[in-house]
């Protein structure tokens, strides 16, 4: 399982790579009771700490992203608990986006206005599938 | 929400493959840790490992005594007397090679690059003396291989065996014992042992030369008496088996095993003296 | 006033604590008083220019050089009191290429060690052997600076000991093998739960795998501490700063470094961040961003700082 981590990106390891595998449930590559590879298995791919990876799936069994099953692992869990992360998600990307702006002195307001006016401006791309959970993106 | 977690503390719990949390690592103090390895382990491998190492140093010895041999077989021939009888004495100079051999055995690790042999979990000194001792049986092994040539040659020539005591045929060993022990207190003393060598030779040289010269020093009939004198290193070595044939009178196998108990016992002493040395790189 | 970086690691287990340890080589002071402290199953990274003491450091962990002061201690035990039984706990990877005895085999190598070394695991060994890409017949000193480094890394890996010291252990790799050997080492801590003690130049490559950072200048050691305090605490600051604007002398002890381009500062500095932004603020600067540092530009920042 491929997951892009970054050294630079400012939040630590396990956030990156929690936010990668929820950011994979809420698109569909990972779906319900899809188990994912073992602590030692996703560190050995990545380079990364194991106790890093052990942190993110603790983290994501605590948000009920993935649940633990004796003989398989972390499990992807069922809906609805991914549906309420694609809000999370959303939230995250818009928090990225508001630091950005901020850094190079863009005000929010501005930075909505430049979004909306972007957004026009892209020809009509097919929607994206819904998920699973049956909510639409807007 | 069903979920179930491993238990850290379940030590004999064997955990199937794809389980996604690892235990965390037990307390040291629980845990049992590593062995060091055994005595005899140690041993059987560093005569293993020596024996390798000596390899090449073991085929120039060997094309020595080839050569060696052949000119002490000119030289009875010369001598008209036709056979080439076994003797103690044929051992006496394969026997001071001994002393270079221990350069062999530490090959390329002067104190400064000796890192990966004190490395290991053993003692350093112990480990010094494991591996010179296995040095030491190979030298000893190679010393017999000698006289079963020098045997075998001499069986070619009529067969006859030197007329001497049964504990002369011990003093070659012996003498390469000593010298054996002197040459690897030297490589584990110094890192350029070659460098301490050529000033003993140059001094001992010198030395001679200022006896011939009628110019003796206290220093110079010192070191006489200590190689050549009455309990001197030739005598351990040769076991006075040439004054034998030139005297006609039995040696005095007291002398010899008071010269031979004394530099056994010195050089037991420099070696173990070099090999406990605590080496700082 | 300069920042107190930490030098102390609060942990419940230590596996390597040393304690005003201080060596000296004739008249020169090679370690002077170093408080090296690792935590049990922690993967921490020491950085610092050539001629810091890291190398000698780590031999005093394995007892190979005596300390003239101080104590040191290696999973409780003394290394020189105990020597055998601490040495038969660490995998060891020197800072030197020749390593082992150039007359054998790799294979022949290994059979060495593995009598050494009871706990050696055949299985694993053959595994790493495989990942490295050996060929057990090839003998030892006529391999490559890359190859060879493997076979040490594979000597001190395959009895699974619960410390690896390993210094400098990619020098000499190529970069596929320094990629297939973080991997290695990722997989080798998770299944083992051992603790490692990497020195290297290379910070960025094991960015990723070290949750602890120790900085290490002319004999000391400057500062150690977790990732976590390292990402929470040490960040580079970008403000715009008005004409005329003079600095902010309350936080002059805490800045690491400084930078920046025309009226924009880049100044990483040590401290809480929302204290450090606010103090910028009143300076009257205005911040753009707090971000944490890559491992590597933490270092950089740590060793470059003046005293």
């Amino acid at each position: 399982m491929q997951l892009a981590i970054d050294t630079a990106d400012p939040r630590p390891i396990e956030a990156q790579i929690a936010d990668e595998v929820r950011r994979a449930v809420v698109l569909g590559t990972l779906r319900a009771d899809d188990t994912l590879p073992p602590v030692r298995r996703l560190a050995a791919e990545l380079r990364v700490n194991p106790g890093a990876v052990a942190r993110a799936y603790q983290a994501l069994e605590a948000q009920g992203v993935v649940q633990m099953r004796w003989g398989r692992g972390p499990v992807v869990a069922p809906p609805p608990a991914s549906g309420e992360d694609r809000a999370a998600m959303l939230r995250r990307l818009v928090d990225r986006a508001l630091r950005d702006a901020r850094r190079n002195g863009i005000s929010a307001v501005e930075l909505a206005d430049a979004i909306r006016a972007a957004a026009e401006d892209v020809p009509a791309s097919p929607s994206p599938a819904p998920t699973a959970t049956g909510a639409t993106p807007r | 929400m069903n979920t179930t977690t491993a238990d850290p503390t379940a030590s004999t719990f064997a955990m199937p493959e794809n389980v996604g949390l690892t235990a965390p690592a037990p307390p040291l103090e629980g845990a049992a840790l590593n062995p060091v390895p055994g005595w005899m382990d140690v041993l059987r491998e560093q005569l293993s490992s020596v024996g390798l190492a000596l390899r090449r140093e073991g085929t120039v010895v060997g094309g020595f005594a080839v050569l060696f041999t052949a000119f002490i077989f000119w030289m009875q021939v010369q001598q008209g007397t036709g056979d080439l009888p076994l003797s103690p004495a044929e051992g006496i100079a394969a026997a001071m090679m001994a002393f270079l051999i221990p350069m062999g055995v530490w090959k390329g690790e002067d104190p400064a690059r000796r890192g990966y042999h004190h490395a290991m979990p053993v003692g350093h000194g112990e480990h010094a003396v494991a591996r010179a001792a296995a040095g030491l049986a190979w030298t000893l092994a190679g010393g017999a291989a000698f006289f079963g040539w020098m045997g075998l040659l001499s069986l070619t020539t009529g067969g006859r065996v030197e007329q001497v005591e049964a504990w002369q045929w011990a003093a070659p060993f012996a003498g390469a014992t000593v010298l054996y022990l002197l040459g690897s207190a030297l490589t584990l003393a110094t890192s350029r042992p070659w460098r301490w060598l050529g000033f003993s030779a140059v001094g001992y040289f010198f030395l001679s030369a200022f006896r011939a010269i009628d110019a003796a020093t206290p220093l110079s009939d010192a070191v006489d008496a200590v190689v050549t004198g009455q309990y001197g290193l030739s005598t351990v070595l040769t076991g006075l088996v040439e004054s034998t044939k030139f005297t006609g009178m039995k040696a005095d196998a007291g002398t010899w095993l008071t010269a031979t108990f004394l530099w056994l016992a010195a050089a037991v002493s420099l070696f173990l003296w070099a090999a406990y040395r605590q080496p700082e790189r | 006033m300069t920042a107190a970086l930490p030098t102390e690691i609060e942990a419940a287990a230590l596996a390597v604590a040393t304690r005003g340890v201080a060596k000296r080589y004739g008249k020169d002071f090679a370690l002077l008083g170093v408080d090296l402290q690792v935590p049990e199953g922690a993967v921490y990274v020491l950085v610092g220019p050539n001629g810091a003491g890291k190398t000698t450091t780590l031999k005093l962990l394995l007892g190979l050089v005596k300390p003239d002061g101080g104590s040191v201690r290696v999973l409780g035990m003394d290394p020189r009191a105990n020597g055998p039984l601490v040495r038969a706990q660490v995998g060891y990877v020197p800072e030197r290429g020749d390593w082992g005895y150039a007359y054998m085999t790799v294979g022949r190598l290994l059979q060495h060690h593995a009598v050494y070394f009871p706990a050696w695991d055949w299985e694993y060994a053959a595994k790493l052997a495989n990942a490295f890409e050996l060929d057990l017949s090839r003998t030892l000193g006529k391999l490559s600076k890359g190859l060879a480094r493997r076979v040490h890394l594979l000597l001190a890996m395959a009895h699974r000991p619960p410390l690896l010291v390993l210094d400098e252990p990619t020098d000499g790799l190529d970069p596929v093998m320094r990629d297939e050997t973080l991997g290695m080492l990722a997989e080798h801590v998770a299944d083992t739960g051992c603790t490692v003690l990497i020195c290297t130049h290379i910070v960025h490559e094991v960015d990723r795998l070290a949750d602890h950072l120790g900085v290490m200048r002319d004999g000391r050691l400057t500062a150690q501490m977790p990732r976590e305090t390292l990402h929470r605490m040490l960040r580079r600051y970008r403000a715009d700063v008005p004409e005329g604007w003079k600095g902010v002398p309350g936080l002059d002890g805490t800045v690491i470094r400084r930078g920046g381009v025309g009226r924009e500062i880049q100044w990483s500095v040590w401290g809480d961040e929302r204290e450090v932004s606010l103090r910028l603020t009143e300076s009257g600067a205005t911040v753009r961003d707090a971000a944490p540092l890559t491992l590597e530009d933490a270092a950089v920042a740590l060793l470059s700082r003046k005293e």
